[in-house]
């Protein structure tokens, strides 16, 4: 794993709110976190010796990295068969803002229209 | 252990749906139990091509993403349905399980105002594999690039991208490759279809290919008897013998290997 890994994650890390990670900041994450990233989301939650391995780092470092992941909404940890395990949380996909009139009206107008169909 | 297929273009009518349905089909004939979510929300319609009457539709997607029920509930075992050349039922070894999105205007209106949890589609198609016990899950995306675009790009095994021989298609495709590379993508295949018939096909694969730095699975023909067949059926399973099906056949093999 790339030295400079921590330095440009804790820079991520600073900018980004807890609320899970959306894909499209994945493409913008520097190259060692998007791999760690991108391997934890194909697998099943994944164990700690799993990411120590995959990361290559030291257990001090990858155990201060996990915990920076999971602060800030990125990583979280669940409970499977008492070992404890990490996965990704990605962010909700935010709904647009369009006023709820338009898709009643657009759905009245539809079913109106299927009336008069022949 | 199952393998996720991505089908995705960078714009729409590139016949995303139909190569995802025939290599659904081709693949299911080979004995496999095959999975095909259509993930695009915002404007489905492989069921169509499957022959599946929205009226008849109790359960889709959208149930799952709104936590009405449990994934496999929305999954119809298609395979019964298929005809071959336009009668006898085909022959599936293993089975096609489709999990359709709404066709309601309400419910794709409600994906778009609210939003929806983005990771209960990784969490889904996983308990699909597991449930269903399949070989193979194919995903239908919806053209260009967000979130549920990028996650399904970002969980495949095989990402297939549909291009036809177009200049906007083409800068597209450059865009959409660049992010799978980022995505790690582990083995991307690209496509060419409705190329014209007079085309040098050898020249465009070669072209294609130096261009992305990737391999092509296929040039597909700009096809009358698609054209003609106007989604009504599985094309593939309706022209067995069609040149235009050996070439999905070789996508196919591509995508077992």
């Amino acid at each position: 794993m790339n030295t400079g890994l921590f330095e440009q994650l804790q820079r991520k890390l600073d900018e980004q709110e807890a609320a899970g990670l959306t894909m499209t900041e994945v493409l913008t994450m520097a190259a060692p976190l998007r791999r760690l990233v991108n391997w934890m989301l194909r697998q099943p939650p994944v164990t700690f010796t799993d990411v120590m391995a995959f990361v290559a780092e030291d257990e001090g470092a990858t155990r201060a990295m996990l915990k920076a992941l999971m602060e800030k909404g990125i990583v979280h940890s669940v409970n499977d068969a008492e070992v404890l395990r990490y996965r990704v949380q990605i962010a909700p996909r935010r709904g647009r803002p369009i006023p709820l009139n338009i898709w009643q009206s657009l759905e009245e107008k539809i079913q109106n229209e299927q009336e008069y169909l022949p | 252990m199952a393998k996720i297929i991505s089908v995705h273009s960078f714009r729409g009518g590139t016949g995303k749906s139909n190569l995802t349905a025939n290599l659904t089909s081709l693949v299911a004939q080979q004995g496999y139990r095959v999975g095909v979510v259509d993930t695009d929300i915002q404007s489905p319609g492989i069921h169509v091509i499957f022959g599946m009457d929205e009226e008849k539709m109790d359960k889709a997607l959208n149930d799952y993403l709104w936590g009405r029920c449990a994934i496999e509930d929305t999954a119809y075992d298609v395979s019964p349905v298929l005809k071959v050349d336009g009668g006898e039922v085909a022959v599936m070894g293993g089975g096609i399980y489709l999990i359709p999105s709404s066709i309601k205007v309400g419910e794709i209106a409600r994906i778009l105002r609210e939003g929806y949890d983005v990771s209960l589609l990784n969490d889904g198609f996983q308990d699909l594999i597991n449930r269903l016990n399949l070989d193979y899950l194919f995903i239908d995306t919806h053209p260009g690039l967000n979130e549920e675009t990028l996650l399904s790009i970002a969980i495949s095994d095989i990402f297939l991208l549909i291009l036809r021989p177009d200049q906007q298609d083409f800068q597209g495709t450059a865009v959409t490759v660049e992010v799978a590379r980022k995505l790690d993508v582990p083995k991307m295949l690209l496509v060419v279809n409705k190329a014209l018939p007079s085309f040098d096909f050898t020249a465009l694969k070669k072209q294609v290919e130096s261009t992305y730095q990737a391999p092509v699975a296929a040039i597909l023909p700009l096809s009358e008897d698609m054209v003609r067949l106007a989604s009504k059926s599985v094309f593939s399973l309706t022209y067995p013998d069609h040149p235009l099906t050996q070439r999905y056949r070789e996508i196919a093999k591509q995508v077992m290997a």
